[in-house]
């Protein structure tokens, strides 16, 4: 199992290596960096000595060949550094501070809204399949469908509003925007409420579209297991319904979904992206749009990377699900 | 004659299916008595497995069903899941047909068994429960139990698994066992052992047991009384002897006579009543045979010369070490001369399927020669090698998936010609004839393989294989798909069609009484090696090998006086007797009829 | 596209299970398979199969679905009035009416204006013109590629030393563009959509959306091959390319267009959000991703029916394809509606 274990995470070590290099080039050489120095309504252009110095500094300089800021970028990767952001701003930010910064905001986020997600929709993909063509799984698949046909802005919209209407009914509001209220002093009741009042939409928009398409592919899979002859041995053992499905058919049934786990952290980082824009969270989300508006190539790059390894321990953490859940493959 | 155990009453089950309700079972009616052995004996859709199911009450839950089931006085379709459940695994039990799939595939053997005792004995503990199961699987002659109760299903083999559900099925001393089709998906050694271990577990039971099967010679060495079922509906019922006897009805007779008997000779004289409709036929040809020139001075179409195919078994994902080799095939040799059969047999395993592949392909083989008409497939060229295509043809062994669902039944049988460059008109008036050689008509060219039978669909597959006047063609077990009367169809087809085409067989199967009577010669075949070759008789009344010997006692004859006499003890009395003395004085004394304590 | 609300990647992961499962594929069992216990399926009085070809049988299980027939009337309607609306309709897209800024649906604007003066029905359905167009555009590129890919790699994968190692790169390229966060790769090119073509688009949203289903061809292609009629067709001297276009091909088919239908779904979902945060589709043109943009939440008709219409869009797409899938293979049970 642990021979198992290493060698997929070695794969996916490399797969995330090549993924991160393959989007820093892409971006080197697809992005304008210098243009920021250059702004329309600049009355007199940067000095061209101080041009130079800040293009070197950020390892973005145009003239450099692409693969030498490769390498440069590679370099500093090994000893933990990802370089300095390109932008607006005149301060030299480290790329790894930034994004470090904003991890757990995001993860928090992703996390909390992907285990929600996945724990309603295997409990309700399961039970849509047991009860299969009662109220309850004609309901579930028919909502499932539809919150898989909304984009995810649509759903975050639909969301806002609910909340707009019951607030201007009720009076009552849950926060709509940012992760805290500046206004309030921290460590205080009050801010700590406000920020965990303002985690609930966020949440409930991506464990919707998590729980939606969990249910949809954990009720196929339960389907296949209530048709298997194990099950019926089960059953032909003593055992209720029920009780077979508990014992033998639920194991069964969540092997299959270690697979899509990986997917669905996935999913739930692209889902991120959204809900941040929209609830202005300054996570890693926000930081990915804002830093290839600003073409800034350093920051892309460290963005890629953690969602590679967002992506890598997710498939690693299914991997050990799955070895520990079925002894076929230890 | 005791009350009955079991009394199903006008039981009717029906499915919705696409095309309207699908009758599976029509107004069914028997009784089981204490500790008898009834057989329910019908071919695929008759119905006998839903019907079990049904007094299981474990029949899907579209299924609408009525009529009444009486076990023991409980009415089985008043009861709801919790009542039933009490009585599965406890006073009833079921073993199924295919022990690859039957065992939860994340628990170990040994915790499952243990499971079937704490349901019904919540008192138990789980360390008795577990030592319980160790015995259980001692009892139905599992080596090592100890060991083997901590492995998972995938560690055991087809037929140990098989065991372990026996074991499962026994462990409360059930007063009804149904079997459906228990060893259909095992080797024919491995389902002697099952079979008698089933029956000497119902002796020693004393329960009253239901074998569920399609084989009439597994009935006759096990059954009391039998129930022939057809097309949903009881045919006839009656004693054992009854049936195999002195048959009433016509489909029975049929359904007997169809079955291929290793234990009558091919040109055997004495007429019974149960001579099969294959051996028959044979026995027709057999008389032409006589006329054909002998055996030497035929010229030789398949010569196969020390081949060898070893299969590295490497370890290790990243760099691949080898750590042994399996010998698939291990330095065979055999030659089949023109109009020849010669039959392949060997249980799973043997090698048989892989020699039938390393012929197939033409090419040169791992090591050894195969050559074909004299010449060496070694040394063919391209065009060469396509021109032999037609010569040396392949009937496969699953009519349902050897034809293509796309293809229009005409289509099919073009292809090897288009390969070959046949013209159009040639091709057309073939396909005709095959057709009607192969007992179909020609309107079937234009009509898609998913509408028809598997027996016709293995008769487009002969066809196919005939398309190109080869020489040799390569049967790879293609009757073990089929039902018997359908298999007794097709095998006199391919007798009477290597009669008049003068078309060598080289025929691969398992079953030695299929190979009986259509065979010249046979080679048995036994991890990789042909442990022993000769003419069909000598084979079948002096066998020489060991292995050979022990094939032949494990074929189940469709007799019951033969098949008694045959009988011996399986179980491990002792180890049962212990398991069950050591649950009985553990625990408190469970309640339940079930356990005479 | 690694989208959360991709339709097919649930079901593609599904269909995945058990296409690798080795028991049964159902796409290749018989029409006339019956749900149920294993005895029951050779019904004895087997009426009406006969001398049903599976595209008829296909055809007809559709149209008896009534969500088939909803979704595909709620489809030809849009499809129509993304054609025909923006002909008679009075507002061009950039049309600015400012003196109705924000006002609500009215007999002039139908749905109303948003706050900087664009109609907002134009909008909509110079949008879903766009959007219709990348989505069946990259849906039937997406399709094209996954079957280039997938079917080479499953049929290599069999043939000796070599063919494992050109499906094995094929695997590692297929996990790689899994790994790779595509709505950033995506961002990262849009560029290019300024300075060129919007229609940049339909092959950049495929080079991202392919891998599922090639992943799945793949293995549908893996167990044809072994299937006996293929190995048949081998020991006949059929060419291994004839071989894949008359066997391999017609059998996939039908799951290939199931999965079209519903990548144009999936293609419309990636457009919308790429278009959305300012990456897709940009001025002067027009994509529901970028009308949703111009959302006010105090004024719910900027957004209400715009959504609305993409919605039903989708939805409508999917509701044929989930009939389609159903009348392909009656026991998946993916949908039940």
């Amino acid at each position: 199992m642990a021979r198992f274990i290493a060698i997929r995470t070695l794969t996916y070590l490399i797969l995330a290596f090549v993924a991160t290099s393959f989007a820093y080039l892409l971006a080197a050489s697809l992005m304008n960096p210098e243009a920021v120095l250059y702004p329309p309504i600049a009355t007199n252009p940067v000095p061209a000595e101080t041009a130079q110095q800040y293009l070197n500094v950020r390892n973005v300089n145009p003239d450099t060949p692409l693969f030498e800021r490769y390498a440069t970028w590679l370099g500093g990767l090994i000893r933990g550094d990802m370089g300095l952001t390109t932008g607006t701003d005149r301060q030299l930010l480290e790329v790894t501070d930034v994004i470090l910064s904003r991890v757990p905001i995001s993860l928090q986020l992703v996390v909390i809204g992907t285990v929600i997600g996945t724990v309603a929709g295997v409990a309700l993909g399961m039970w849509a399949a047991v009860n299969r063509n009662g109220i309850g799984d004609r309901l579930s698949t028919l909502l499932a469908f539809v919150v898989l046909s909304l984009p995810t802005p649509v759903i975050i919209l639909t969301v806002q509003q609910t909340n707009e209407f019951i607030g201007n009914r009720s009076g009552f509001k849950l926060p709509a925007i940012n992760r805290v209220n500046p206004l309030l002093t921290e460590g205080t009741w009050a801010y700590t409420e406000y920020q965990l009042l303002a985690l609930i939409m966020p949440t409930i928009v991506l464990a919707l579209a998590g729980a939606a398409s969990y249910s949809r592919y954990m009720k196929v899979t339960t389907l296949d297991v209530l048709g298997s002859d194990y099950l019926r041995t089960a059953r032909a053992k003593g055992l209720t319904r029920s009780q077979a499905m508990r014992r033998h058919g639920l194991r069964m049934a969540l092997i299959p979904m270690g697979q899509y786990f990986a997917f669905a952290v996935g999913a739930a980082f692209t889902g991120s992206l959204f809900v941040e824009l929209m609830f202005n969270w300054e996570g890693v989300g926000r930081y990915a749009i804002s830093s290839i508006a600003l073409a800034d190539v350093n920051g892309t790059a460290g963005v890629v990377l953690y969602t590679a390894a967002l992506t890598l321990l997710s498939a690693t953490f299914a991997d050990i699900l799955q070895a520990a859940l079925d002894p076929r493959i230890r | 004659m005791t009350e009955p155990i079991l009394s199903v009453r006008d039981l009717s089950v029906t499915f919705p299916s696409e095309y309207g309700t699908v009758q599976a079972v029509r107004n069914l009616s028997y009784d089981v008595h204490k500790g008898e052995a009834l057989a329910i004996v019908g071919e695929s859709g008759s119905g006998k497995s839903v019907s079990s199911l049904a007094v299981m009450g474990l029949l899907p839950r579209t299924a609408t069903i009525s009529g009444e089931i009486d076990l023991l006085g409980r009415q089985m379709f008043t009861l709801n899941d919790k009542q039933l459940s009490d009585l599965r695994g406890n006073v009833l039990s079921m073993v199924f047909q295919d022990p690859l799939s039957a065992l939860t595939p994340v628990y170990t053997v040994g915790s499952q068994i243990a499971e079937v005792v704490r349901i019904h004995h919540p008192d138990v503990s789980k360390e008795q429960a577990h030592g319980r199961a160790i015995e259980l699987l001692d009892a139905v002659g599992i080596p090592e139990p100890q060991r083997r109760a901590n492995q998972y299903p995938h560690e055991f083999s087809g037929g140990m698994r098989q065991r372990a559900v026996i074991a499962m099925a026994i462990a409360n001393e059930p007063e009804l066992i149904i079997a459906d089709e228990p060893t259909t998906a095992l080797d024919v050694t491995i389902q002697a052992q099952v079979m008698s271990l089933l029956k000497s577990a119902q002796e020693l039971l004393g329960a009253a047991t239901i074998l569920i099967t399609h084989d009439m010679g597994v009935v006759a060495g096990f059954a009391d009384r039998v129930l022939v079922m057809k097309d949903a509906q009881l045919v006839e019922t009656g004693g054992v002897d009854d049936i195999f006897y002195r048959p009433r009805e016509e489909y029975t007779r049929s359904l007997l006579s169809a079955v291929p008997r290793v234990d009558l000779q091919k040109s055997g004289t004495t007429d019974s009543g149960s001579q099969s409709v294959a051996g028959t036929a044979f026995r027709a040809l057999a008389r032409e045979e006589g006329e054909v020139a002998p055996r030497e001075q035929r010229s030789t179409v398949l010569e196969v010369e020390d081949l060898q195919r070893i299969y590295p078994i490497t370890k290790g994902a990243l760099v691949r070490r080898k750590v042994g080799e399996q010998r698939a095939v291990d330095g065979i040799s055999f030659d089949i001369r023109e109009g020849e059969c010669l039959a392949l047999v060997g249980e799973s395993g043997s090698g048989k399927t892989t020699t039938l592949m390393e012929i197939m392909q033409l090419r040169a083989p791992q090591s050894g020669a195969v050559r074909i008409d004299g010449k060496d497939t070694r040394a063919l060229s391209r065009a060469e090698r396509s021109a032999m295509r037609a010569r040396v043809t392949m009937v496969f062994q699953d009519p349902m998936a050897s034809l293509d669902p796309r293809m229009p039944i005409g289509d099919i049988l073009k292809e090897p010609m288009r390969v070959q460059g046949y013209s159009k008109q040639r091709m057309d008036e073939r396909v005709d004839w095959l057709l009607r050689n192969v007992g179909l008509t020609p309107e079937h060219a234009a009509r898609y393989p998913t509408e028809f039978s598997g027996g016709q669909r293995q008769r487009v597959g002969v066809a196919r294989a005939l398309a190109c006047d080869p020489t040799l063609i390569v049967l790879d077990e293609p009757t073990s798909a089929l039902d018997v009367t359908v298999q007794a169809g097709v095998l006199a087809m391919l007798a009477d069609l290597r009669n008049r085409l003068g078309v060598s067989f080289l025929f691969v199967s398992h079953d030695l009484s299929v190979v009986r009577h259509i065979s010249d010669r046979i080679a048995v075949m036994r991890n990789g090696k042909i442990v022993e070759i000769g003419d069909t008789e000598e084979v079948f009344t002096n066998p020489q090998h060991e292995y050979t010997r022990e094939l032949l006692s494990a074929v189940p004859i469709p007799d019951p006086q033969i098949a008694r006499n045959r009988r011996h003890t399986e179980i491990d009395t002792d180890a049962f007797a212990r398991s069950h003395v050591d649950a009985t004085t553990d625990g408190d004394a469970p309640e339940g009829e079930g356990l005479a304590g | 596209m690694t989208n959360p609300s991709d339709m097919r990647s649930t079901d593609d992961a599904a269909q995945l299970a058990h296409e690798t499962d080795p028991s049964e594929n159902p796409l290749m069992g018989n029409p006339d398979y019956a749900p149920g216990a294993e005895d029951a399926t050779a019904p004895p009085g087997g009426p009406a199969i006969e001398s049903m070809g599976r595209g008829e049988l296909l055809r007809r299980r559709f149209l008896r679905s009534r969500s088939g027939w909803v979704g595909m009337v709620v489809f030809t309607i849009l499809v129509l009035m993304a054609i025909f609306a923006p002909m008679f309709y009075q507002y061009e897209p950039f049309d600015r009416d400012l003196r109705n800024v924000l006002s609500g649906p009215t007999q002039y604007h139908w749905f109303g204006v948003d706050d900087r003066g664009y109609d907002i029905f134009a909008r909509t359905m110079e949008g879903l013109r766009i959007s219709l167009m990348i989505g069946i555009g990259t849906a039937v590129l997406t399709s094209i590629l996954a079957l280039l890919v997938g079917t080479t790699a499953g049929f290599v994968s069999g043939k000796g030393k070599w063919g494992a190692f050109v499906d094995g790169g094929l695997v590692n390229v297929i996990n790689l563009f899994l790994v790779i966060p595509s709505m950033l790769l995506l961002m990262l090119f849009s560029p290019i959509l300024q300075q060129a073509t919007w229609l940049w688009l339909i092959p950049l949203l495929a080079l991202f959306a392919w891998m599922l289903t090639a992943r799945v061809l793949r293995a549908m292609t893996q167990q044809l091959v072994r299937t006996e009629y293929v190995e048949a067709a081998k020991f006949m001297g059929v060419n291994p390319v004839v071989s894949i276009v008359r066997h391999i091909i017609p059998n996939i088919a039908s799951w290939i267009i199931i999965d079209t239908t519903l990548g144009v779904s999936a293609a419309i979902l990636g457009e919308t959000g790429l278009s959305f945060i300012g990456f897709g589709i940009q001025y002067p043109n027009v994509s529901l991703g970028t009308v949703l943009q111009e959302y006010n939440i105090a004024y719910p008709h900027t957004w209400v029916l715009p959504a609305a219409v993409l919605a039903a869009l989708i939805i409508s797409i999917n509701l044929m394809g989930e009939a389609l899938r159903d009348a392909l293979d009656p026991t998946s049970g993916s949908s039940r509606i």
